[in-house]
C-alpha cells in the first residue's frame, strides 16, 4: 500500500510541479527503476543512462498535467519502454555485436548478460536466476516485479498493460515454467 | 518445489545486492535537479488549477482504484447529461483541450456531434460542414499534441484520432459533392472559402508534427510519420474539393464566388504547393550534403566517424565497417531522393505555370481542378520522398529542427553536432 506521505509527495510534484517533491520521490524510487533496468540490460553504464532518461520523462510528463493514477505505474512503464527503446536501437544493426550478451533472442527474452555472475549469492538462488534467464520476457518481467521487486498486483497489472486476473495467471504460469526448468538441471 | 522457488526469489530481493552506485545516485539527482528546476515556472505552477488536480487531491483520501474507476465516470456520465439538457458550457470549453484517452475526451466529442447532428437535421448544408471541418481541425490539433506528448500508447491514440478524423473528411467531401452538384445550394462563399484557409492551417500543424517526429526518430515515430501521412492526404483531399467547389459554382454562375475569389484561392494555393516542394528539394539536398560529406570522410578513414556517430546516433558501439556499409547505403538513398525531389519541383513548376496562365487569361474552366490536384499530387509524392530520404538519414546522423526567426517550422537537417533546433536567419 502505498503510505500517505509518499502520495502527498507526488500531488505536491504534479500539481504544484514542485522539484524538492520529484527529488524525494527520486530518492525513493532510483534503486529500484535502476534494478528493474539492469535486469534487462546487464550493463551498468546502459542501466545508469536509462534510469537518468526514465526519471526526466517522468517529470516531463508530469509537468504537461496529464493523468497520473499511479506514480510508480508510470516510472515502470517508461522503464520498460526505454528499455524496448533500447533494444530496438539496437536490433536494427544485426551485425553489432556484444561481448557480454551470448543470448540469441535478447529482445524476446530480456535479461541481457549474466550480471549475477560477480554477485555474491547463495548457490540455490543462483540457480534460479540461471532458469529465470531462460523464460519468455512477459514471465521473466512478472515473476521479476512480483517476487523481487514486491509490487503488487494491482501495480504489475498497470505496468504490463494487463488486467489483474491475466498478471495473476501469468505468474502462476512462469512458477510453474520455471519450476519445471530448475527441476531439468 | 514451486515454494523453494519462490523462497529463493525472494531472498534475493531480500540480499539487495542488486543497486547503482551511490556517487552515481548523487550526482545524477543533482543535474536531474537542475534540468527540472529550469522547466519550472514558479509563479504559474502553483496558481494552475485543473481538474486533473482535483482527482490527485481526493486520491489522496480515497483509494485511486475507487477514484478513477467509479466517482469519474459517474462524474462524465452526469457532465454528458447535464451538456445536453443543460448546455453547461464551462465543461465544454474544459474539454476543448483533451485528446483520445483522457476522462473528459467523450464529453468533447459529444458537445461536437451534437452540433453536427443539429446542423444536418434542420438541412443547413455549408453550416454541418464547417461544423465537420471544425471536428478536422481538432483530430489534427489532437495529433500534434499526442506526438507531443510523452505517453506510451501514442500509435493508439494516434489511431484513434485518424480514424475518427477520416470519416468526418469523408463526410465533409460528400458534403462539398453535393453541394458542388446541387445548384440550388450556393456556395455561400465565405463557407467554402474559409475551408481552404483552414486546410492550409492543418497543413501546417502536420508538418510541424511530422518534423517533430523525423528528429525524434525510432520505430514509434515511423509508424507515426504513417499516421500523419495519411493525415496530411486526407486533408489535402477535403482542400481539392474545396477548390472544386468554388471553381465549379463560379463557372455554374453563383454570384457569390467571384473571379477574383477563384484567383485568390487558386493563386494561393499554387504559391502554398511551390513553397512547398520547393521546401521538400532543399530539404532532401541539405540532408544529401551532409551525408556525402560523412560518406568521403568515413571512405578515408572510418575510424574518425565511428566514434561521432555512435555517440550523436540512435546506433550505439557499432562496428566501423558497419557504419561504413550502413553510410553507404543511406547516401545512396538520400542521392536518389535528391534527384527525384529535384525533378518533382521541375514538374510542379511547369504545372504551376500552366494553372497560372488560365488564370490570368481568364479562361477558368473545369480542367482547371484537375490541373491543380496534379499538383497537389506531385507535391505530396515529393514530400513521401522527402520523409522516408530523412527517416532513413536519422539512422545514422541525429536530425535537427529548423526554425525560422520568427518561430515557425522550416524544416529537417541533419548534422554531426549535438544540437536540437536550428535557427535561420532571413
Amino acid at each position: 500500500m502505498i503510505d500517505f506521505k509518499e502520495k502527498l509527495l507526488v500531488y505536491k510534484a504534479t500539481t504544484k510541479k514542485d522539484p524538492e517533491s520529484f527529488g524525494l520521490l527520486y530518492d525513493l524510487y532510483v534503486e529500484k527503476i535502476y534494478r528493474f533496468i539492469y535486469f534487462k540490460v546487464g550493463s551498468k553504464e546502459e542501466a545508469e543512462d536509462i534510469t537518468s532518461e526514465v526519471f526526466l520523462k517522468v517529470w516531463n510528463h508530469i509537468s504537461e498535467d496529464k493523468e497520473i493514477k499511479s506514480f510508480s505505474g508510470l516510472l515502470y512503464r517508461v522503464a520498460r519502454n526505454s528499455v524496448i527503446d533500447y533494444y530496438r536501437a539496437r536490433a536494427r544493426d544485426p551485425q553489432v555485436v556484444s561481448l557480454e550478451n551470448e543470448s540469441e533472442n535478447e529482445t524476446e527474452r530480456g535479461f541481457a548478460g549474466r550480471w549475477y555472475d560477480n554477485i555474491d549469492i547463495k548457490m540455490e538462488a543462483q540457480g534460479v536466476l540461471n532458469s529465470l534467464e531462460k523464460l519468455k520476457q512477459e514471465y521473466q518481467e512478472a515473476i521479476t516485479l512480483y517476487y523481487i521487486e514486491g509490487l503488487k498486483i494491482a501495480e504489475i497489472a498497470a505496468i504490463m498493460n494487463k488486467n489483474q486476473t491475466s498478471i495473476r495467471v501469468l505468474l502462476h504460469r512462469a512458477v510453474k515454467k520455471l519450476k519445471e526448468i530448475t527441476q531439468e538441471k | 518445489m514451486s515454494k523453494e522457488v519462490i523462497k529463493q526469489l525472494r531472498e534475493i530481493r531480500q540480499s539487495q545486492m542488486i543497486g547503482p552506485d551511490k556517487t552515481w545516485v548523487k550526482n545524477n539527482r543533482d543535474l536531474l535537479m537542475s534540468q527540472i528546476k529550469n522547466t519550472v515556472n514558479l509563479e504559474t505552477a502553483d496558481k494552475k488549477i485543473s481538474v486533473q488536480n482535483f482527482w490527485n487531491a481526493l486520491s489522496l483520501f480515497i483509494p485511486e482504484k475507487i477514484v478513477y474507476g467509479v466517482v469519474r465516470p459517474l462524474a462524465v456520465l452526469l457532465l454528458a447529461f447535464g451538456i445536453t439538457s443543460g448546455g453547461w458550457i464551462a465543461t465544454t470549453e474544459a474539454s476543448q483541450n483533451s485528446v483520445p484517452g483522457d476522462w473528459l475526451y467523450p464529453v468533447k466529442r459529444s458537445a461536437e456531434k451534437t452540433k453536427i447532428a443539429m446542423a444536418a437535421l434542420v438541412g443547413a448544408k455549408t453550416t454541418e460542414t464547417q461544423y465537420r471541418v471544425d471536428a478536422i481541425k481538432q483530430r489534427v490539433q489532437e495529433m500534434k499534441q499526442i506526438i507531443n506528448d510523452d505517453n506510451s500508447n501514442k500509435n493508439e491514440m494516434a489511431a484513434s484520432a485518424i480514424s475518427d478524423m477520416n470519416k468526418e473528411i469523408v463526410e465533409v467531401n460528400k458534403n462539398l459533392e453535393e453541394i458542388k452538384s446541387d445548384k440550388s445550394i450556393l456556395a455561400s462563399g465565405q463557407v467554402v472559402k474559409d475551408i481552404t484557409k483552414q486546410t492550409a492551417g492543418m497543413t501546417l500543424a502536420l508538418k510541424e508534427a511530422q518534423t517533430g517526429l523525423i528528429v525524434l526518430g525510432g520505430e514509434e515515430s515511423k509508424d507515426l510519420l504513417k499516421e500523419i501521412t495519411t493525415a496530411k492526404d486526407g486533408v489535402k483531399s477535403v482542400e481539392n474539393k474545396a477548390v472544386e467547389v468554388v471553381v465549379t459554382k463560379h463557372l455554374e454562375g453563383d454570384k457569390t464566388v467571384t473571379p477574383q475569389d477563384v484567383n485568390n484561392i487558386v493563386g494561393t494555393a499554387l504559391d502554398k504547393a511551390l513553397d512547398e516542394v520547393k521546401e521538400t528539394k532543399e530539404s532532401v539536398e541539405s540532408v544529401g550534403k551532409v551525408v556525402a560529406e560523412v560518406k568521403t570522410v568515413a571512405a578515408t578513414n572510418v575510424a574518425t566517424v565511428t566514434p561521432i556517430i555512435n555517440v550523436l546516433s540512435s546506433v550505439k558501439n557499432v562496428a566501423p565497417e558497419v557504419i561504413g556499409t550502413k553510410i553507404q547505403e543511406v547516401a545512396g538513398t538520400t542521392e536518389a531522393a535528391a534527384a527525384k525531389t529535384e525533378q518533382a519541383n521541375g514538374a510542379v513548376q511547369q504545372k504551376v505555370n500552366e494553372v497560372k496562365e488560365m488564370l490570368n487569361s481568364g479562361n477558368l474552366d473545369s480542367s482547371l481542378v484537375d490541373k491543380l490536384k496534379a499538383v497537389n499530387t506531385a507535391v505530396q509524392e515529393a514530400d513521401k520522398i522527402k520523409v522516408d530520404a530523412l527517416s532513413k538519414a536519422t539512422e545514422v546522423l541525429p536530425a535537427v529542427k529548423v526554425v525560422k526567426e520568427d518561430g515557425t517550422v522550416a524544416g529537417v537537417a541533419v548534422t554531426t553536432t549535438p544540437v536540437t533546433t536550428t535557427v535561420i536567419k532571413k
